[in-house]
């Protein structure tokens, strides 16, 4: 931990006061700060670049500095331009002007109740109040689906808070011509409105976490037309980040917990698996199964848990078993590391063992010392300052917005059994005496075919979150995505995966450009759960057969080398691609059609079965 | 606390507004005196003054002061006892 009012050491520093920060003047100096450093030692890395545009009904300058340090605190490189006052519906929707020139990659919009067209009257019937939701809720979606259809971009707009004043009281909460009440339907239409590529900013809930009187200052509206209080602009802008970072692929996959005094109340060793405090016995002992259930909500929707704890093996495993209220078993686990090795050692030992990056990594310890310690040795990984009281833990981790997504997909609620099926293939794997046989005993079936509109959100996600099997490293949003699979030029191919063990879903992605008679290789990438299975040699077989059927002559592949995609940097050899020029950004590989095959595999393909529908949830 | 002490707390949140680090007040100090203390510097300024005294002003009023000597002149009023 730093001591207050010390310089902050370098960008970790930085960040991590930024994660603290609840007032404007701290965000200001922080800005500063990042900017002196930005000067004499460069930007953090490593990053992610995007252009996004900041566009809205109110004076935005305030926000736009926080906001470029919002986004590097996510490992975004942002590019920022910024609207001018209450023109975002006219920026938005002029396709010859600054803005859309901008070419976006987010544009994030500032829209307040003060962009409401007509209010209903007081006594207005429902019906007339659910048109005029309605014709609001187009008003704001309108210029959203404007920009988006220029230039692909993916719109962040904000739902809204209320306006502190009511002229009819509690009665209110039952005329939908109230203003609150019309902004709260207003909101519920929006979320049910808008459009895959527009992601909503949950204001209203930010004003509501924090007390809508601090939230929103009138005078500082008359005054200058600012959107939020100044002290809730770190929350603003930290939450817009993180919207943004999900949207280019900076979020994380995994919390790494604790056990004691972190799970449940008391320490193993010393109070025995009978001691320790959890369940509805005792108040500190529900407070800890609260944040249990939080973590196994976050489990079920799509995100690992595992443990890193100084214990024995044996007793903390019997803690799960044997203590019927515990609410985690041990099986909702895809990594359980209870030793007494520096828990470093032990967060190294669980990214291998899953096979995602440390900056996938989130650690969760009440020990400040621990936590201290994972800082400064794993700088990559997010620890949020816990505290003491367990009670604040889930309202902690969820302030951090550590998780967020744009879209859920059946991958994500099947994730853990995915990543467990694979710790049984590698089991599996150790016990078969030679590879072909490995690869037959798991059976495994491949549903090969062109993007499908269903397969949208998950082929984006895929391109946003894969970083080892990735040969370019190319991101791209449903919406890019979508333009592909319906441009005759691109041959686009995704590959679903099952075995024996269970259904891996959705997890290779493959998009390449015709350009004159040859076939561009774009982008190539396989999530790293079905590595060394021959996936992708299934998956170019379906290629050439494709290429051939579009009568180009030859296959050029593209490698981009990053911190992170060394294991692909063969494929192109491996596929019988010859080196044709190499320079540090990237290798080209050619490959003539004729005579081209791929090689032997152990994966019955289908290329004709259409998705399951299960995708579309 | 004395009007001298209030002009150098003023000073301290204007100068970190508008990023001058030797920045010299004076009563007579105009806002148009001080390069970038704009509309946009006025309400940061309003807050950072009002946070460090713990006061608030009404709406407007920071804006219609003629001077810095007002400004401290409105602090100390505030400052003051009731009755």
């Amino acid at each position: 931990m730093t001591a207050a009012g010390s310089p902050p050491p370098g960008w970790p520093g930085i960040f991590r006061d930024l994660e603290a920060c609840r007032d404007f003047a701290t965000l200001q100096r922080l800005c500063r700060a990042s900017a002196r450093l930005e000067k004499t030692s460069g930007l953090p890395s490593p990053f992610v670049p995007a252009r996004i545009a900041l566009v809205g009904g109110a004076t935005l300058d305030l926000v736009a500095g926080g906001l470029r340090l919002a986004l590097l605190a996510r490992g975004i490189r942002p590019e920022i331009h910024v609207g001018g006052y209450d023109q975002f519906v006219r920026e938005m929707t002029d396709a010859q002007g600054a803005l859309a020139a901008f070419r976006p990659n987010v544009v994030v919009v500032v829209n307040t109740p003060f962009n409401i067209g007509s209010w209903p009257a007081i006594d207005a019937p429902r019906e007339e109040v659910e048109a005029l939701v309605r014709s609001e809720c187009e008003s704001m979606l309108r210029p959203c689906r404007a920009i988006h259809e220029t230039t692909g971009c993916e719109v962040v707009l904000n739902t809204l808070h209320t306006i502190p004043q009511t002229s009819i009281g509690n009665l209110g909460a039952k005329l939908p011509g109230d203003r609150r009440n019309f902004v709260r339907r207003l909101n519920l239409a929006l979320g049910d409105a808008a459009p895959p590529f527009v992601h909503l900013n949950d204001v209203a809930a930010m004003a509501e976490e924090r007390g809508l009187a601090a939230f929103f200052d009138l005078r500082y509206w008359y005054h200058a037309k600012q959107p939020f209080a100044f002290d809730a602009v770190p929350d603003y802008v930290r939450n817009t980040a993180a919207i943004a970072g999900a949207l280019l692929g900076r979020t994380r996959k995994c919390v790494v917990v604790d056990l004691d005094d972190t799970l449940w109340g008391g320490i193993l060793g010393d109070e025995g698996v009978a001691g320790v405090d959890v369940g509805a016995g005792s108040p500190r002992g529900e407070a800890f199964s609260a944040f249990q259930h939080y973590l196994k909500r976050l489990r079920e929707r799509g995100i690992l848990l595992a443990v890193a704890s100084k214990n024995d093996d044996d007793l903390a495993r019997r803690a799960f078993t044997d203590r019927p209220e515990m609410v985690l078993r041990l099986d909702d686990f895809v990594a359980f590391e209870a030793r007494w090795t520096p828990k470093s050692d032990s967060i190294r030992a669980i990214a291998a063992q899953v096979g995602i990056g440390l900056d996938s990594l989130v650690f969760v310890d009440d020990n400040p010392a621990e936590r201290a310690l994972v800082r400064k040795e794993l700088p990559e990984v997010a620890v949020p300052e816990l505290g003491d009281e367990p009670a604040d833990f889930p309202a902690i981790l969820d302030a951090g917005r550590y998780f967020e997504t744009g879209s859920l997909t059946s991958e994500d609620r099947r994730r853990t059994e995915t990543y467990k099926s694979r710790q049984e293939a590698s089991d599996a794997r150790a016990a078969a005496t030679d590879m072909p046989s490995y690869l037959t005993s798991l059976e495994m079936n491949a549903v090969v075919r062109p993007f499908e509109e269903v397969s949208l959100p998950r082929i984006a996600q895929l391109t946003n979150k894969t970083n080892q099997f990735n040969l370019t490293t190319r991101r791209v949003t449903p919406s890019e995505v979508d333009a592909m699979a319906k441009d005759p030029a691109w041959i686009t191919r995704s590959l679903r995966l099952a075995d024996r063990m269970g259904d891996h879903g959705l997890v290779a992605v493959f998009f390449a450009r015709r350009e004159g008679r040859a076939l561009v290789v774009l982008g190539w990438l396989m999530s790293c759960r079905v590595i060394a299975r021959g996936a992708e040699y299934a998956l170019f077989e379906d290629v050439l057969a494709a290429a051939r059927g579009m009568g180009v002559d030859e296959i050029v592949g593209i490698y981009r080398p990053t911190d992170r995609n060394a294991m692909a940097k063969d494929l192109y050899r491996d596929l019988g691609f010859t080196l044709e020029s190499e320079t540090p950004e990237e290798t080209r590989w050619r490959l003539a059609v004729a005579g081209a095959r791929a090689p032997q595999h152990y994966i019955r393909v289908d290329t004709t079965s259409r998705p399951t529908t299960e995708d579309r949830k | 606390m004395t009007n001298e002490e209030i002009l150098r707390c003023i000073t301290s949140v204007v100068a970190e507004v508008v990023e001058i680090d030797d920045l010299r007040l004076e009563a007579t100090t105009q806002a148009t005196d001080v390069e970038g203390w704009d509309s946009l510097a006025m309400v940061q300024i309003m807050v950072g003054v009002e946070r460090e005294f713990g006061i608030r002003f009404r709406t407007g009023e920071m804006a219609g002061m003629a001077n810095v000597g007002e400004l401290v002149g409105r602090v100390a009023e505030r400052l003051r006892p009731a009755k």
